[in-house]
């Protein structure tokens, strides 16, 4: 095979397919799209929130039960922003962003809050041993969902839980009853019997099953955009009969490996560039750079670009030597359509996956070549620490094997397709004129 | 001694239950102007797909410009299509330096033989148009710098006058003409035989898979009779003769086709017997269409 023939031909295909408007739009607007409908307002209601816990809020207490202590509590050092609206040296007890300072009665508690001049007013009835009723009022135009009101209702819980319990049991008691969760672990355990620590629970939990879909949804649609890049390249090539003038150059071999290289970074940058895109959309979805401590797969994540490659070759070659029986673009892209079906069937039977990655369909997805690429990504993604070594470069291998095999059968099949015109002689003859069989 | 450009030597090629090629053998000499001739399904493009390795043959030998066909410099070959055979959505000199690089030339040098070539055939307003928008005689013109523009030793053109204007016809003759000069062999694949006369120096006649003529022009035509004459009569009409076949009027002239198996003497004999006054009888020469045709016939009996 003569090299510099063949990154002639990668580099015009790579080239024609980076250059065309339909490529372009799914390349860039496919993440766009993606980032508008879920990003977007993802990323609007992720500043909303910030904004409101950045925002400090004040609120008058009315002790009239007398279990809040707020002299006693008062913050040394409260922030400037709640510090300035009171009158100097007002003993106020700040939590996260919630000051809350003392006020003799609830009529000059409104008046304060209709005035402007605290957010909020909480009341501590003197029956509330008895009866309970501690009364929060805030102004209409705030939202009984705002950060500010829950945080306030857990600061003035957490008082009266401290005021409660005051004098009446150990300190360190009061302080567990406050907070009896205090460094809550999750653990599961495998069949075995084996325990482990579970560090992602709720939306990180949510984005363990959220990657590994996507990433294998995102190898998937590069894999089947690229071969039908292939497909539709040489099925038009035969259309209009460009095929046999670089037939008359170059060796079929060194053709269908041009392309499938050419084609093939065109199909990575593809990936690339959607995988960032989800990457940051992602991201943005789940408040993931601050709030939530989501665990990446990053084996999955690594070896993604590894299996688009080798699996692109595997099913290129495939799809080059099918999609060369055709006598047009359309028949060509009939031809090939088994091949994206059998690519597809991890993600058909995905929550097979998800429950159990090492069950005996995902194990048999893992090793056949034809579903390895995405059977692995998403036995990775789901389990990482489940997928042995030897098993990872076992299927690998196996996969690498019958690329070569692939190649070196569809160079051959190619061949005799490229030149094929007019009727459908069968398989047989094809085959025997590949010199596959006798 | 130098190796023909291309030789056939013995070659058979089947499609399945299909003979495509039945022992054909032939030889291109180097520097010739050679024509491949023959109907639809005769063979040509076979012989043109096994002379650029696209097809392998059954049986027999081919070889490239002094080498087995396998082993051939394919930069050193080049080949037009009968359709027209370029990408439609790229600029017509992307596409003239896409093909030149396919050829060994560096990126640089395959740019300026592309704009070289597009000045020479008058097209280098068109450089940077995509080759959809281009007329269809136009797209010949280019189609036939394609094949050139790597200046290869053996150009195997199948019908290069495709669609174009008498002008344009004479212009891509010109250039073949040249290449001859040069001492670069060029085959043609045509059905324009008036064309094939003026500028092949040897051609094939394939007829069902086999080479049924081969030679010069004048040597073919030498070997066969075109068992016509011109006859010209002083009055009076042509009379009922044996061995006349078809008689068509060519001016002031009579064409007369006769029985083969009626020699021109004997001919000539049976009208003055019948009274006809002869002022003019001279056998006619064959045109290659007529010798076309007969070839066809006679490999079709």
């Amino acid at each position: 095979m003569r090299l510099a023939k063949v990154s002639t031909i990668a580099g015009f295909e790579l080239r024609r397919a980076v250059t065309r408007p339909a490529y372009l739009a799914l390349t860039f607007g496919f993440p766009l799209f993606f980032a508008l409908i879920g990003g977007l307002p993802a990323y609007l209601q992720r500043e909303s929130l910030s904004a409101q816990l950045e925002r400090a809020a004040l609120y008058a207490a009315v002790d009239e039960a007398g279990l809040l202590y707020l002299d006693a509590r008062a913050s040394a050092a409260p922030p400037p922003e709640l510090a300035d609206r009171l009158p100097p040296g007002t003993p106020v007890v700040v939590h996260d962003t919630v000051g809350l300072f003392g006020v003799e009665s609830e009529a000059r508690a409104r008046a304060l809050l209709r005035e402007g001049r605290v957010d909020g007013v909480v009341v501590v009835p003197r029956d509330l041993v008895a009866h309970g009723g501690v009364r929060m009022i805030v102004t209409a135009q705030i939202s009984p969902l705002d950060v500010s009101v829950a945080t306030a209702r857990a600061h003035v819980g957490s008082l009266l839980v401290q005021g409660l319990l005051h004098e009446r049991v150990q300190p360190e008691l009061a302080e567990r009853v406050r907070r009896p969760l205090e460094g809550l672990q999750h653990y599961e355990m495998d069949e075995a019997g084996q325990v482990r620590a579970v560090e992602d629970v709720g939306l990180s939990a949510l984005a363990r099953l959220l990657i590994p879909i996507t990433l294998s949804m995102l190898l998937l649609m590069a894999l089947m955009t690229t071969g039908g890049y292939l497909v539709q390249a040489i099925g038009s090539e035969k259309e209009n009969r460009v095929i046999e003038v670089l037939l008359a150059t170059v060796r079929p071999q060194e053709l269908l490996a041009g392309k499938l290289l050419g084609l093939g970074a065109a199909g990575m940058l593809q990936f690339s560039v959607w995988s960032g895109g989800f990457a940051l959309t992602l991201g943005a979805l789940l408040g993931v750079l601050e709030d939530v401590a989501v665990s990446v797969p990053w084996d999955a994540v690594v070896i993604a670009p590894l299996l688009f490659v080798i699996g692109y070759l595997f099913y290129g070659s495939l799809m080059l030597a099918t999609g060369s029986l055709g006598s047009s673009a359309a028949e060509s892209q009939k031809l090939t359509l088994m091949w994206g079906m059998l690519a597809l069937l991890p993600m058909l039977f995905a929550p097979m996956f998800l429950d159990d990655p090492h069950g005996l369909g995902p194990l048999v997805m893992h090793w056949v070549p034809f579903t390895a690429p995405l059977a692995i990504v998403l036995r990775m993604a789901q389990d990482p620490a489940g997928v042995e070594a030897w098993e990872l470069v076992g299927s690998v291998g196996v996969l690498l094997v019958c690329t070569w095999l692939s190649v070196r059968i569809g160079a051959r099949v190619f061949r005799v397709g490229v030149l094929l015109s007019g009727g459908w002689p069968g398989w047989r003859q094809v085959l025997r004129q590949a010199e596959i069989v006798d | 001694m130098t190796e023909p450009a291309l030789r056939y030597r013995r070659v058979d090629k089947r499609f399945g239950e299909r003979v495509a090629l039945d022992d054909v053998s032939f030889e291109v000499g180097r520097g010739e102007v050679f024509g491949l001739l023959g109907p639809n399904g005769a063979g040509k493009t076979t012989l043109i797909r096994l002379a650029l390795d696209i097809l392998r043959p059954d049986g027999g030998e081919v070889e490239v410009l002094g080498r087995p066909v396998k082993r051939a410099d394919h930069d050193r070959i080049a080949y037009l299509p009968e359709e027209r055979g370029l990408y439609r959505d790229e600029r017509v000199i992307d596409v003239l330096a896409y093909l030149a690089r396919l050829k060994g030339a560096s990126r640089a040098d395959a740019k300026a033989r592309a704009a070289a070539w597009l000045e020479r055939v008058g097209l280098a307003e068109v450089a940077r148009r995509k080759v959809e928008q281009l007329s269809k005689g136009m797209g010949q013109k280019v189609q036939v710098a394609a094949a050139l523009v790597s200046n290869p030793e053996l150009a195997i053109l199948d019908e290069p006058f495709s669609g174009l204007d008498p002008i344009h016809v004479e212009q891509v003759i010109g250039l073949i003409e040249e290449r001859r000069a040069a001492g670069r062999t060029t085959i043609l694949s045509t059905h324009l035989m008036n064309r094939v006369e003026d500028v092949c120096d040897r051609v094939v006649f394939m007829s069902q898979g086999r080479a049924v003529l081969e030679g010069t022009l004048d040597a073919i035509r030498a070997a066969r009779a075109a068992h016509e004459v011109w006859l010209e009569l002083d009055g009076g009409a042509l009379p009922e003769v044996d061995g006349v076949v078809e008689a068509t009027a060519e001016g002031d002239s009579l064409r007369v086709r006769h029985d083969p198996e009626v020699s021109p003497a004997e001919l000539l004999a049976r009208l003055m017997r019948a009274g006809a006054r002869v002022r003019r009888f001279e056998p006619a020469r064959a045109s290659v269409e007529q010798i076309f045709k007969d070839a066809v016939r006679e490999a079709a009996r």
